[in-house]
C-alpha cells in the first residue's frame, strides 16, 4: 500500500467489534482513520487505544457525514485514495489490497459485493435484487450489491461525486452520482461475516432508498 | 356600537400580542421583517374583532363564499401550511449547518492533536 492510501472506518456504538476491526486493518496499513459518529458507548475510547487517527462527532450525524469527515481529514494527511470499511467486523481487511489493485487498473471507484450465500438473510437478498434493478434502470450502473459499504475511490472521484446525504443513503447516492458523472467502476467479490441478524437495511429503509434514488435522478 | 365579550377578548388579544411582538423586535429577538409580518396579523385580528362584518364582506362579496366561517377556516389552513413550510426550510437549513459544524470540530480537534504530538520535545542541558 502507498503512503497516500488511507482506510476510513466510520462507527457508531461498535464497542463490541471495533477493536478487532481496527486490529484487522492495522495488519495491512497504519493509515487508518476511525470516525466515531457520536457513539454513546465506549467506541471512541477503544479506538483511541489502537489507532492514531480517531475523530469524533459530538452528536450522531449518520454514516454519510462520518465518511465525509474521514475523507476530508484524510486529504489533509495527503491521501489520494480511500478505502471505506465498516467498523462492525463484517468486512475482512485482507481484501483492502484487492480494492487498491482495481484502482491501479484505472478505475475511479470500486464496489465490493457480498457473495450470495445461505447465511445472508432472505429479505437482504430480495431487497438487494430490487435495488440493483432500480439503480440499473435509473443510472445504468450494473451492480450486484448496492448497499455494501466496502468501497474504494480516488480523490478525484470523491471531488466529482461528493455526496450530500448524511445517513445510510450515502451508499445509494455514491452510486447515483458515479452513474451521473460516468465514473469508471468495477465490482469485486468480498466475504461477509454477519454478527447481528437484525442489523442492516430493513424493508422500510429499502423503500426510502428507492425514493432517494428517484430524488437523485432528478437532482443536478 | 355594542361590543360583545368575545370581541373584547379578540381586541385585547390582538393588542397584547402586537405589544409583545414590538418588544421582541426592540430586543432583537425577532427580525424587523418577521416582526412586522406578525404585527400585521395581530392588527388584522384586532380589526376583525372590532368589526366582524369585514370578514363577511371579504368572504361573501369578494370571494363569493356562502359563509364567512368557511373563509376563516380555509385561510387559516393556508396560513398554517405556509408557516409549516417555512419552518421545514428553517429546520433543514439548521440541520445542514449543524452537520458542517460538528464535522469541522471533529477534524480540527484531531488536527490540533496531531500538531501537538509532532512538536519536538525540548530537553534541558545538564
Amino acid at each position: 500500500m502507498k503512503n497516500t492510501d488511507w482506510v476510513i472506518m466510520p462507527g457508531y456504538n461498535e464497542e463490541n467489534h471495533i477493536a478487532n476491526a481496527i486490529s484487522d486493518v492495522l495488519k495491512i496499513t497504519n493509515n487508518l482513520i476511525v470516525v466515531d459518529d457520536g457513539s454513546i458507548d465506549v467506541t471512541e475510547e477503544i479506538a483511541k487505544k489502537k489507532c492514531n487517527h480517531v475523530l469524533r462527532h459530538k452528536i450522531n450525524l449518520g454514516k454519510g457525514a462520518a465518511l465525509k469527515t474521514g475523507v476530508e481529514y484524510a486529504i489533509k494527511q495527503g491521501a489520494k485514495r480511500f478505502v471505506f470499511i465498516d467498523s462492525d467486523g463484517q468486512h475482512e481487511a485482507k481484501e483492502i489490497p484487492e480494492f487498491l489493485k482495481k484502482l491501479d487498473s484505472g478505475n475511479d471507484i470500486v464496489f465490493g459485493y457480498r457473495k450470495l450465500n445461505k447465511k445472508m438473510p432472505f429479505t437482504f437478498r430480495l431487497g438487494n435484487f430490487v435495488l440493483s434493478l432500480v439503480i440499473f434502470i435509473l443510472f445504468h450502473i450494473k451492480l450486484q450489491d448496492t448497499q455494501s459499504g466496502y468501497r474504494a475511490m480516488t480523490k478525484e472521484a470523491f471531488e466529482r461525486i461528493k455526496w450530500k446525504s448524511s445517513d445510510y443513503s450515502v451508499e445509494s447516492e455514491m452510486i447515483a452520482n458515479a452513474g451521473k458523472k460516468k465514473l469508471k467502476y468495477e465490482e469485486i467479490p468480498i466475504n461477509t461475516i454477519y454478527h447481528d441478524v437484525n442489523k442492516g437495511t430493513t424493508v422500510f429503509n429499502g423503500l426510502k432508498i428507492m425514493l432517494d434514488m428517484l430524488k437523485h435522478k432528478f437532482k443536478h | 356600537m355594542n361590543i360583545l365579550g368575545i370581541q373584547l377578548i379578540g381586541i385585547i388579544f390582538g393588542i397584547i400580542f402586537t405589544f409583545f411582538t414590538y418588544i421582541n423586535i426592540k430586543k432583537d429577538k425577532l427580525k424587523v421583517i418577521d416582526g412586522t409580518m406578525w404585527i400585521i396579523v395581530w392588527l388584522l385580528l384586532t380589526l376583525v374583532s372590532i368589526n366582524p362584518m369585514i370578514i363577511n364582506f371579504i368572504a361573501v362579496d369578494i370571494f363569493k363564499m356562502s359563509r364567512a366561517l368557511d373563509f376563516i377556516i380555509i385561510s387559516s389552513f393556508m396560513l398554517m401550511f405556509a408557516v409549516l413550510y417555512y419552518m421545514y426550510l428553517v429546520v433543514k437549513n439548521t440541520e445542514k449547518r449543524v452537520e458542517t459544524l460538528v464535522r469541522n470540530i471533529a477534524i480540527e480537534q484531531n488536527s490540533k492533536k496531531q500538531v501537538t504530538n509532532k512538536k519536538p520535545k525540548t530537553t534541558k542541558r545538564k
